[in-house]
């Protein structure tokens, strides 16, 4: 059961983090690590300023 | 057989609520038998009809990589755990329509719009969304216009452009007459709603210069300041020189508001429009599961009738018989055409396994759907007299508080001016009289659940609280909307003359964006100025655009459901596509046709004029009478227009249909060739 309520939790964490969009960064990091090993990656401010320029540009709210 | 067993008392428990809510006729409801039925409802259809559509319709394919695996780019395409996925993809379709459209509803009585979000949702707007995301999944992400032009051709995809560019103007118009007639001569909501603007700057400066990219931190203290706002708006309605400030009339407002959005299309997204997304998707969540907390909590008692006298469209809040006008006029919250541009937009290039279509695709519709029921809910516990009062215009009953309470006393809705004024001094609000829009009498309705959980005394802050919380919502759909519809129009001006379509070039930024604003505008100020609130009109025609681009988007699914194996299975879009087709002809037939002035446009240009000519107005609607006759002429080319949309895109996909079903060659659908899936999540598959 505790680990059944440990999963819930998760879950709850995890669609609040996608409703911000909080874990982008850490996405990104490991998107990074993964695929361009080596190189450096953008630092936080960098990647949020990018980023959130492009959420905006299509749509991406409803009524 | 344990799935089996679930399903049959799954079914017991639907047929018992229901049951139990259509023979407890004329004695009170209580909510948990709404909940009740919504819940077991929901379940029956996630666990077998969206299970059977995932496995045996779409054959999701937990093996096969998404495009999230195959372009994965730390950007846009990135693979991501399924919960993470639902919220995003939730937070993107849950917006203030599934909170209004309910609301006017109700006037018929709480069954038919329960209903139709119930059964709506779970054989229609759910399957069009997770139809859609699956489609785009196996597309790489392409977006509903583009699967428009590549399986049916041109025609469909101009239509679904167009499409989208009309519903999104008539929405941000009808929204913010929303927001306009909440704050209409309110000095609490009005300075309350202005301060979200100043708050929101704050964070996203906050965000990107003192702590950048610290979302959830900027977005907790800016909860805190709005939360501060609503108190603060409640001194500054007992400051009498303030007050006068945000005492305004709805003309002032309106053009407030155009200000407002052209501003924030033209200014850089950190500073205004990105940090109220935030504070705006705080709120939601947080306020909708404070709201579904308390109800549980609550539970109280329907007040309103099943259904109302009004079912034969003499209703005061707007005016159309139960069939066909409940069904558009909910559209968000039981099927929404809306949907079908966000889950063919970031949601599929986000997407770990196919497995997750189900769960992100119909689950997420699932939970908007509940958000309608609450709004229901919220809407059908108020006395009904005290429901029409706040929701119809003064004209429509009579022209004064003392006819509107003998008018709607008189149909069977007891109410009293001493009633309303008192409940207007508790909610801190001048009067609640002909507060059209929705969003006042949602207000009350949430304000009474939630003082109930947390203490009377609070009921203005509350109610204040309610207004905020809607205000924030829409003015958020009204600066995303504003700014997607000048893209949209920098990109078809940019074909007539190439440097308007940079979007970067700052006159063709200023140019389109105040043309997309003038656009709304117009519907707005209009809306403001009819004597008879505005809504009436203008929330069927939204209510009319978004199912034409449902149908748009169920007529492309359905094309590409008969191009697969099993031609019978597009049975799961055509059939709520026929429906959809059904209605919304039949409402924008009797919009254009009915000789009923208050429900034809046509005949209500006609009636105004030859009153106009008669003499026979009186002098505030006199002044007016030119400009709402154009209106309504405009309305009606403009439903005439949708209508045409709808059937070329429908008879085009029949066309294909036709060839398809006699066996003659059809274009194949361009899907992504099979690729086998690295993921350790899909090694169990």
């Amino acid at each position: 059961m505790p680990d059944r309520l440990r999963r819930l939790l998760q879950a709850c964490g995890e669609v609040l983090q996608g409703a911000f969009g909080t874990d982008a960064y850490a996405r990104y990091r490991a998107h990074h690590a993964s695929h361009h090993p080596g190189e450096t990656p953008k630092d936080r401010a960098t990647y949020f300023r990018e980023q959130q320029r492009e959420r905006w540009e299509g749509i991406n709210r409803c009524c | 057989m344990l799935k089996k067993l679930t399903g049959v008392a799954l079914a017991a428990g639907a047929a018992f609520a229901l049951g139990g809510i259509a023979i407890n006729r004329g004695e009170p409801i209580n909510t948990l038998w709404i909940l009740a039925a919504a819940g077991c409802i929901y379940t029956l259809g996630y666990r077998f009809y969206a299970a059977w559509i995932a496995a045996r319709v779409l054959a999701c394919d937990a093996s096969r990589a998404t495009p999230a695996e195959r372009l994965d780019n730390g950007r846009d395409y990135v693979p991501t755990p399924k919960w993470v996925v639902f919220g995003h993809h939730f937070a993107a379709i849950a917006g203030p329509g599934p909170l209004v459209g309910p609301t006017l509803a109700a006037q018929f009585g709480y069954l038919p719009g329960t209903l139709w979000i119930l059964i709506g949702s779970v054989l229609g707007g759910c399957v069009q969304d997770m139809v859609v995301l699956f489609a785009s999944v196996r597309r790489d992400g392409r977006t509903l216009g583009q699967m428009a032009r590549d399986e049916l051709g041109p025609i469909g995809g101009v239509a679904a452009l167009i499409g989208t560019l009309a519903i999104m103007i008539i929405l941000i118009a009808v929204l913010s007459l929303v927001v306009v007639n909440a704050m209409k001569h309110s000095p609490w909501a009005t300075s309350t709603v202005f301060a979200t603007i100043p708050i929101a700057m704050l964070v996203g400066l906050y965000m990107r210069l003192i702590r950048p990219g610290r979302v959830a931190e900027g977005s907790v203290i800016g909860v805190a300041l709005l939360l501060l706002a609503v108190v603060g708006g409640g001194w500054i309605d007992h400051q009498p020189v303030l007050r006068g400030w945000f005492d305004q009339e709805g003309v002032t407002l309106a053009w407030f508001v155009m200000g407002y959005g052209f501003l924030a299309a033209i200014m850089p997204v950190w500073l205004l429009l990105a940090p109220r997304d935030y504070l705006s998707t705080f709120l939601k969540l947080g306020t909708v599961m404070l709201l579904a907390v308390s109800i549980l909590l609550m539970h109280p008692d329907l007040k309103m009738p099943a259904l109302t006298r009004f079912v034969d469209g003499s209703g005061p809040v707007f005016a159309g018989p139960l069939f066909p006008f409940v069904f558009i006029t909910i559209a968000c919250g039981a099927i929404s055409g809306f949907h079908s541009l966000i889950a063919s937009g970031t949601t599929p290039k986000l997407l770990r396994s196919e497995r997750d279509i189900r769960l992100v695709g119909y689950g997420s519709m699932l939970l908007e759907s509940l958000v309608a029921v609450m709004a229901m809910i919220a809407a059908s516990l108020l006395d009904p007299g005290v429901y029409f009062a706040i929701n119809s215009p003064l004209a429509a009953l009579g022209g004064s508080p003392e006819a509107v309470v003998t008018t709607l006393s008189g149909l069977g809705f007891p109410v009293s001016v001493a009633q309303m004024q008192g409940l207007a001094h508790q909610v801190g609000e001048a009067t609640l009289f002909a507060r059209t829009g929705g969003a006042p009498s949602l207000a009350v309705g949430m304000a009474s659940i939630l003082s109930g959980v947390f203490g009377a005394s609070l009921l203005a802050i509350w109610y204040h609280f309610a207004i905020m919380f809607e205000a924030v919502f829409i003015l958020t759909t009204l600066d995303a909307g504003t700014r997607v519809g000048r893209f949209m129009l920098q990109d078809t001006l940019g074909a007539l003359w190439a440097p308007l379509g940079r979007t970067s070039w700052y006159p063709s930024v200023l140019f389109s964006s105040a043309l997309v604003v003038a656009a709304w505008g117009y519907f707005l100020y209009v809306g403001v100025i009819d004597p008879n609130g505005g809504i009436n009109i203008l929330w069927p025609l939204f209510g009319i655009s978004n199912q034409m681009l449902a149908a748009i988007a169920l007529s492309v699914m359905t094309a590409i459901l008969l191009k697969g194996p099993r031609p019978r299975q597009a049975l799961i879009t055509a059939l709520p596509l026929a429906w959809l087709a059904f209605v919304t002809t039949a409402a924008a037939w009797a919009k254009l046709f009915s000789a009923n002035p208050k429900i034809g446009f046509l005949a209500g240009a006609h009636d105004l004029a030859a009153r106009l000519a008669a003499g026979s107005l009186p002098a505030e609607k006199a002044a007016v009478a030119g400009r709402l006759i154009f209106n309504q002429q405009l309305d009606a080319a403009l439903a005439a227009f949708f209508l045409l949309v709808l059937w070329v895109v429908i008879l085009d996909m029949l066309r294909f249909a036709l060839r398809r079903l006699r066996g003659a060659p059809v274009p194949a659908s361009p899907e992504t060739p099979y690729r086998r899936s690295q993921l350790p999540e899909a090694a169990g598959a």
